[in-house]
This record gives structure tokens, C-alpha cells and sequence, in this order.
């Protein structure tokens, strides 16, 4: 009776061994892919809120977008900007600095800051932006991942998508969608002015904006006041606060499609 | 008699009556239920060493548990699956206690000391849910506790005092931390005491009911040591190896996105344990719902030795306690399937098909094809839609072909889907996912909507060694 009792113990110290054993044996190769599989989720991630947040301003690959933001996936950037600003640190150091801060005043004069130009702002929520650290991490990772590209070392192919054909019916029609998700709240189509937040009517801002900057197509001055409602003031109304612009959570496709719809 | 052989005998009996302590009498849940109290103490101590209570570190803390910290994401899916485990044992346990009648008489008071246990234990689960502090524990417990606000009177203020503030923060953080590793461990030890003390002092575990008297054989008494001792130990070890084998290969404690209060997710659930209060509250308003119907629950078994005072008969000697027990259990069945997030709210076939497509949280399909098969692309779907090449990504348009043709039935009318792949950085692609469809209007107007993911070679599958593909 002992004895076999004393037999089970030992074979199940046997098995509890065994299993430690294969758990051990295995450990730091599960580490190694675990702490990949990881760094590989936060560059997803940080794409994902690059694209919500920052490609409107530095492009939705990182080439830029005229004066509203610098170039952040290029052979300048990764080479040469830290020498030209005297960075001591890390370019990551360099990319999570700036993103957390913002800049009060522009490093180059298309980005003055004066109003009429778009400005960096500071993102971290304890400076009064809207991301949290781990965040901000997350979107230097994705940002330095453009080092292959930029330096040379990769070259991708891009994908020749098909122009959104303002024309199409489908388009506008995206568009109208859009507009009454993300728009019609400030932007009433008859009247405007009503409340705080009200923008003025859009109904037919084509032709207004036709010519009213020189040089400057209708379908450039309205995304361009989407993107910076501040660029071009218009009399009578407020001037929209910060986190409250006209679409900076639309993504590319959406913004073409609403402009299509405007200038239909 | 040995030094360290009187300090077990001190708290454990000298012999155990061997028809009481048999596996077909006992089942050994008890046994088993304080295995689990042990297991999740050991390993939440090894927990706490790495843990950080605070809502800018706790998430950050838990990652680097599973991939700096040897051995940490074993130890953290042992306490995971232990305390979801240790569950199932008290139920079972309970149930056992219930329809052998062994609650009644001396035994009243024991079986008070274990439903407390068990809201204890539930406590326990409940607090170090939210611990990992991701969307899945934020939502689940926030909603949890949003049900205390409902109570007339002192709800609001027993809500602040719970979560420290309207909405969970650092305060609620730190609140639950303390709950988990002190006050709710050191009440459920005090209960453990007095349940233990009382099963090996007083009155010892109920005999089988049996009609026939006890056998000779029945009546034998085992000693503890060696023999009770022994068994103890080959059950833990083969208990704790099958658990360390479990973990390792088919289990994953889950951890989602870092807590977000601005983003309502998705889907909330409440984990199985608490699908039938997320069940009962589909039924009802929350304060009837969410707090009188468990608080009426827990007074019922509460009450339940008091009330019931006939003497221990067999089961089917008891008219009431069959259709109780079959309308409890099936009862609880009930109301969690119905705490599923898939009744009773109605979504959008659309919206619910692009989240299958790109959840919000965890893997998605994509992620477990191969990397490379998922080749730059515009691929335009509609129910004919034919795989043109034979691989796990022509497979997966396909199956998105089908399911697009299946918004037919919904009155979408001409559905398609097109699905983008671009090239977006080193080892990183972007897929879109878009539907078209024309909606029901006299005019037949075309409408989308899409969704972007972005992929990691690093997440996909990893490609086997040996296996075709890889860069
Ligand atoms: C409103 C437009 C705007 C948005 C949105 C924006 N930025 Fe910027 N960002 C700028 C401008 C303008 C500059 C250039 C400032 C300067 O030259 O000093 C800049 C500069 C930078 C720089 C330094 C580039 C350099 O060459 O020195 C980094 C890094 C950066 N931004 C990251 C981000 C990230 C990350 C986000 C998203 C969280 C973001 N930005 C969102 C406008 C924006
Ligand atoms: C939070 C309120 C708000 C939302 C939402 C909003 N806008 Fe605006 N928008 C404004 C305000 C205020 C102005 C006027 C700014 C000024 O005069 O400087 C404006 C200006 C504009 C202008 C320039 C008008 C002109 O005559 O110069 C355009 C174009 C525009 N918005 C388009 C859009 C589009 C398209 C959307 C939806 C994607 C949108 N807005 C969403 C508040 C808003």
C-alpha cells in the first residue's frame, strides 16, 4: 500500500520535472520570438496611430505635405537633421522629444508658426496633447522603421493605385457620406453662424473658392482649409479650437472624396 | 513524534475515516480548491515582484512580463488559468456539498464559511481583472462597478469610493491592487481557517450516504502520515505538471490595448464567471438586475442550511433539491449565454463583418497567413470571385468573397469587396479593406466603408524553418 503510494509520488515528481524541463529547455527561444512578435505589434500600432494622428501634416508616407509639415521618411531626415538642429541624442530620442513637446516656434521659416502656417503641436497629454507615452513610443518605432527606405538600403515598389475619379458618382456619393458624419455638424449647408462651434455654409464654397487665394485651385483652398481651418480666416467666425479642425481624422481616400462632393 | 511532524499534525487530523476522505465521496475538490488558493499565492507573489500599480507602468509591466522576464508569461498564465480554475472547483465543490446534502446540521456554519469563500475568491478574479490594465480589463470592470452607482442613496459615493473618482484612475488602480494582494487574500484565509478548522476538527468530511451500514473495510481509518501525505503530493505535482504543460502550449492570458477611457471598444465582455450577471442585466435595469438579483442569490445560499433542516437524505429522496439544482445550473447556462456579446444587441452585418476582417483587438485572420503570400495588390472581390493561385492568402479572399456575397441576404444590394495590399515599410504592410454595396433607396445610391491594418512580419505566423517561404 505505502509502496505504491510512495510509487505514485515518485512519478509524479517525474512528470512535474519532465515538464520544467521542457519549459526550460524552450524559454529563451520563446522569449526571443515573444519580444519580436511584440516590437513587430507596437510598429502596427504606432502606424496605425500615425496615420490618425500625424500623417495629415508629414504624409501619409512620410514625404510631407507642403507647408503644413516636414518630410519624416527621408535620407535628410535620417541623415542629416540631427546635425543640422545639434541633436546630442538619439534620432528615436530626437522623435519622441519633438512629438511629446510640439515646437513653439518653427526650426525653418515655411513653418513660422505665424498663424498662417501649421505649427507642430505638443502631443502628450501632460503637455496638453492627446497621446499617452507608451503611444508616442509606439509612433517613434513606426517612424524610425522608414530607415531602410530612406537611407537607400530597401527600395518598395508603390502601388499604382487608380485616381479617385472626382466625376464618379461613387465618389461623391463617399463624400456626401462624409460630409454628414464628419462636417454637417459646424457646417450646416443653408444657414451658418448659429452656434460656437459653427463654420461657415459650405454650399457653395467651389465657386467662392475659385480664385479667391491667386495661384490656387478650388479643390488646394478647400483641403487646405480642412486640414488648418485656421489658414484662411473668414470673417465672422471663430476661429476652430484645437482638436475641434475641420478633418483631421479623415484618411486620404475620404478627404479626396469630400472635396469631390464640394466641388461637385 | 518529529518536530515538523506535530506542526502538521497540528493543523491537519491525525487520520481522516476512509470511506469520508474517498475520491468517489469527495471527489477531492476541496483538496483541489485549496491546491488552486496555494498555487495563486506562489505565483502572485512571484507577480508582485515585477507588477507596478500605476496606470502609466502596469501595462508596461505586464509586456516585459512576457518578453524580458524568464519564465514570467508562464507564470502569469498559471495564475490566470489557476484563479479561472479555482473557480470551476468551488462551483463543482458546492454543487457536491449541495446534492449530498452534507450543509445541513453541524455542517450549517461550514457551509456558510464557503459561500463566502467563493464571493471572496469572485472578489479576487473581479480585482485582478482589471490589474493588466488593458481595454479588456478597463471596460469589463468599469462596467462591473458602474453597477454599485445604481444603488439608491450611497450608490454614487460607494462607486467614487471604489474607483477613487467618477472614472478609474490611478486611485481606483492602487484600490484594486490593495483588495487583490492584501485585504481579499488575507479575508479569504481567515474564512479558509475557520472552514478547515471546522471540516478537521469538528465535524469531520460527511460519510457517503449509503443504505447499507458501512463495511469494515469502509469504516478503516487512514493515517495522514504517510499515507494521506503522499497522495497530497503526487495529486499536486501531477495537478501542477499537467497545468505547466497546459500553459505552455494552448493557453495565452490574454492582454489587449493599453487602456484607453477615451475609446469604448467594440465589444466589452464580462469574463465567463460574470457572463451571467452581463445576461441578467440584458433582462432588467441594472440596479434590480445587477444588484438585488446576485445579492438575492447569495442570501439564498446563505440561508439555505437554516432553512432546509431535515436530516441528510440521498438526492432523489428530496423532491425540492433535484429540480434546484438542474434549474440553478441550467439557470446559470442560461443567463451566460445570453451574457454573450452576440445577443440582444443588434450590429451592422457590415461593420460586423470588417471587425471580423480586422478585429480591433488580438490577431486577425491575416495575421496567421504567411507573410509573403500576402503579395502588393489591388484585389477586386465579389461573390465569384475564383483563388487564382494556391495559396493561404487566395484562400482567405475567397472566404472574404463568400462572406461579402453573404450581405446579399441583408439587403445590401450588389456587395463587392476590393482589398488593397501595399508595401508600406521594411517588413510592414498595409492591407484595405473595403465594401461597396448600393443601399435600398429608390435611387440606389452606392455607399463603402473600410477598414486598414497594418501587418508585421514579426506578428504573422512565424515561418517553420524548413517550411517553402521566408525572405
Ligand atoms: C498640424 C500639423 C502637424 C501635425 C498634425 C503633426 N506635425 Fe510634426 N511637425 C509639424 C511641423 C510644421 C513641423 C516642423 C517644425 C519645425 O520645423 O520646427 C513638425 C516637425 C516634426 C518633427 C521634427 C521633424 C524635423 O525635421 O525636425 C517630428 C519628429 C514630428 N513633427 C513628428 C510628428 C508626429 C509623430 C506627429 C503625430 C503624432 C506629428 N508630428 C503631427 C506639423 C505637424
Ligand atoms: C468643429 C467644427 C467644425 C467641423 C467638424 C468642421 N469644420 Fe470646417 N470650419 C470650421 C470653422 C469654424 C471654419 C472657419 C475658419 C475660419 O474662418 O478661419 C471652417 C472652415 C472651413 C472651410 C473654409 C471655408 C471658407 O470659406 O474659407 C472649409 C472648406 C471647411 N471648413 C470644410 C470642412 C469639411 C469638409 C469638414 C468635414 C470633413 C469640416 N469643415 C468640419 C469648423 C468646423
Amino acid at each position: 500500500m505505502i509502496q505504491r503510494a510512495m510509487l505514485a509520488a515518485v512519478a509524479s515528481a517525474a512528470l512535474l520535472v519532465a515538464s520544467l524541463l521542457h519549459v526550460v529547455s524552450g524559454e529563451a527561444e520563446r522569449l526571443q520570438r515573444d519580444a519580436a512578435s511584440r516590437a513587430g505589434a507596437v510598429i502596427e500600432r504606432g502606424a496605425t496611430l500615425y496615420g490618425l494622428h500625424c500623417r495629415t501634416c508629414h504624409g501619409s508616407r512620410g514625404e510631407g505635405v507642403g507647408q503644413l509639415g516636414p518630410a519624416l521618411g527621408d535620407g535628410q531626415f535620417f541623415t542629416k537633421r540631427l546635425q543640422e538642429v545639434g541633436w546630442q541624442s538619439t534620432l528615436r530620442e530626437y522623435v519622441v522629444s519633438t512629438t511629446t513637446h510640439g515646437r513653439l516656434m518653427g526650426t525653418r521659416p515655411i513653418y513660422a508658426g505665424n498663424g498662417a502656417t501649421a505649427v507642430m503641436p505638443p502631443w502628450y497629454e501632460e503637455q496638453g496633447g492627446m497621446l499617452r507615452s507608451d503611444e508616442i513610443a509606439a509612433i517613434a518605432d513606426f517612424v524610425l522603421n522608414w530607415q531602410a527606405t530612406a537611407t537607400g538600403q530597401l527600395e518598395l515598389k508603390r502601388l499604382a493605385l487608380p485616381e479617385q475619379n472626382p466625376q464618379d458618382p461613387r465618389t461623391i456619393a463617399r463624400g456626401e457620406q462624409v460630409f454628414k458624419k464628419h462636417c454637417l455638424r459646424c457646417h450646416e449647408a443653408a444657414k451658418g453662424g448659429a452656434s460656437a462651434l459653427a463654420g461657415p455654409p459650405l454650399a457653395n464654397i467651389a465657386t467662392l473658392a475659385n480664385g479667391r487665394r491667386e495661384g490656387m485651385t478650388a479643390q488646394d483652398y478647400i483641403r487646405e482649409s480642412i486640414l488648418i481651418p485656421a489658414a484662411y480666416r473668414r470673417e465672422g467666425y471663430a476661429a476652430p479650437d484645437k482638436g475641434q479642425d475641420c478633418g483631421a481624422v479623415l484618411t486620404e481616400s475620404e478627404l479626396a472624396a469630400v472635396i469631390a462632393f464640394l466641388s461637385r | 513524534m518529529k518536530p515538523h511532524q506535530s506542526f502538521l499534525l497540528h493543523i491537519r487530523p491525525q487520520s481522516f475515516a476512509a470511506e469520508s476522505a474517498a475520491f468517489l465521496n469527495t471527489y477531492y475538490l476541496g483538496f483541489f480548491s485549496v491546491f488552486f488558493l496555494v498555487l495563486e499565492c506562489v505565483t502572485g507573489a512571484v507577480l508582485m515582484v515585477y507588477y507596478v500599480p500605476t496606470p502609466e507602468a502596469a501595462y508596461e509591466s505586464i509586456v516585459r512580463l512576457g518578453t524580458e522576464v524568464a519564465f514570467g508569461a508562464m507564470i502569469r498564465d498559471l495564475h490566470r488559468l489557476g484563479g479561472e480554475g479555482m473557480i470551476v472547483v468551488l462551483l463543482l465543490h458546492m454543487l457536491r456539498v449541495f446534492s449530498s446534502g452534507s450543509y445541513r446540521g453541524p455542517f450549517a456554519f461550514t457551509w456558510v464559511t464557503g459561500v463566502l469563500l467563493l464571493v471572496c475568491t469572485l472578489g479576487l478574479a473581479f480585482s485582478g481583472y482589471l490589474l493588466p490594465w488593458d481595454q479588456l480589463a478597463y471596460w469589463a470592470v468599469t462596467i462591473g462597478t458602474s453597477m454599485v452607482d445604481t444603488i439608491p442613496g450611497i450608490g454614487v459615493d460607494l462607486g467614487v469610493l471604489l474607483r477613487g473618482g467618477v472614472e478609474f484612475g490611478a486611485d481606483g488602480l492602487l484600490r484594486f491592487y490593495l483588495l487583490h494582494i492584501a485585504v481579499l487574500p488575507l479575508v479569504a484565509l481567515l474564512l479558509l481557517a475557520v472552514h478547515y478548522y471546522r471540516v478537521a476538527r469538528l465535524h469531520g468530511i460527511a460519510p457517503p450516504l449509503s443504505p447499507r451500514g458501512p463495511t469494515d473495510q469502509e469504516k478503516a481509518k487512514r493515517r495522514l502520515f504517510p499515507d494521506r501525505l503522499l497522495l497530497d503530493l503526487t495529486l499536486s505535482m501531477s495537478a501542477l505538471a499537467v497545468l505547466v504543460v497546459v500553459v505552455t502550449t494552448f493557453y495565452d492570458a490574454p492582454l489587449e490595448h493599453h487602456a484607453d477611457p477615451r475609446h469604448t471598444p467594440a465589444h466589452t465582455r464580462a469574463p465567463w464567471f460574470f457572463l451571467w450577471l452581463q445576461g441578467a442585466l440584458k433582462l432588467g435595469d441594472s440596479f434590480s438586475m445587477g444588484v438585488l438579483f446576485p445579492l438575492f442569490c447569495l442570501l439564498g445560499l446563505l440561508a439555505l442550511p437554516y432553512v432546509d433542516r431535515l436530516p441528510r437524505r440521498p438526492l432523489r429522496q428530496r423532491p425540492l433539491a433535484l429540480p434546484l439544482l438542474v434549474g440553478g445550473v441550467l439557470l446559470f447556462i442560461g443567463l451566460s449565454v445570453l451574457g454573450l456579446p452576440r445577443y440582444g444587441v443588434a450590429v451592422n452585418p457590415v461593420a460586423a463583418l470588417l471587425e471580423e476582417v480586422a478585429p480591433e483587438e488580438g490577431r486577425s485572420a491575416l495575421h496567421s497567413l504567411r507573410f509573403d503570400t500576402l503579395r502588393q495588390g489591388v484585389y477586386e472581390i465579389d461573390g465569384t470571385f475564383r483563388a487564382q493561385r494556391d495559396d493561404d492568402f487566395a484562400w482567405w479572399l475567397h472566404g472574404l468573397g463568400q462572406a461579402t456575397a453573404g450581405l446579399g441576404a441583408h439587403g445590401y444590394l450588389e456587395p463587392r469587396s476590393v482589398v488593397v495590399v501595399e508595401d508600406w515599410q521594411a517588413e510592414l504592410k498595409r492591407i484595405t479593406v473595403r465594401m461597396h454595396w448600393l443601399d435600398g433607396s429608390e435611387e440606389r445610391r452606392p455607399a463603402s466603408a473600410e477598414k486598414v491594418i497594418y501587418l508585421h512580419r514579426d506578428t504573422a505566423e512565424p515561418v517553420v524553418p524548413g517550411k517553402e517561404g521566408g525572405a
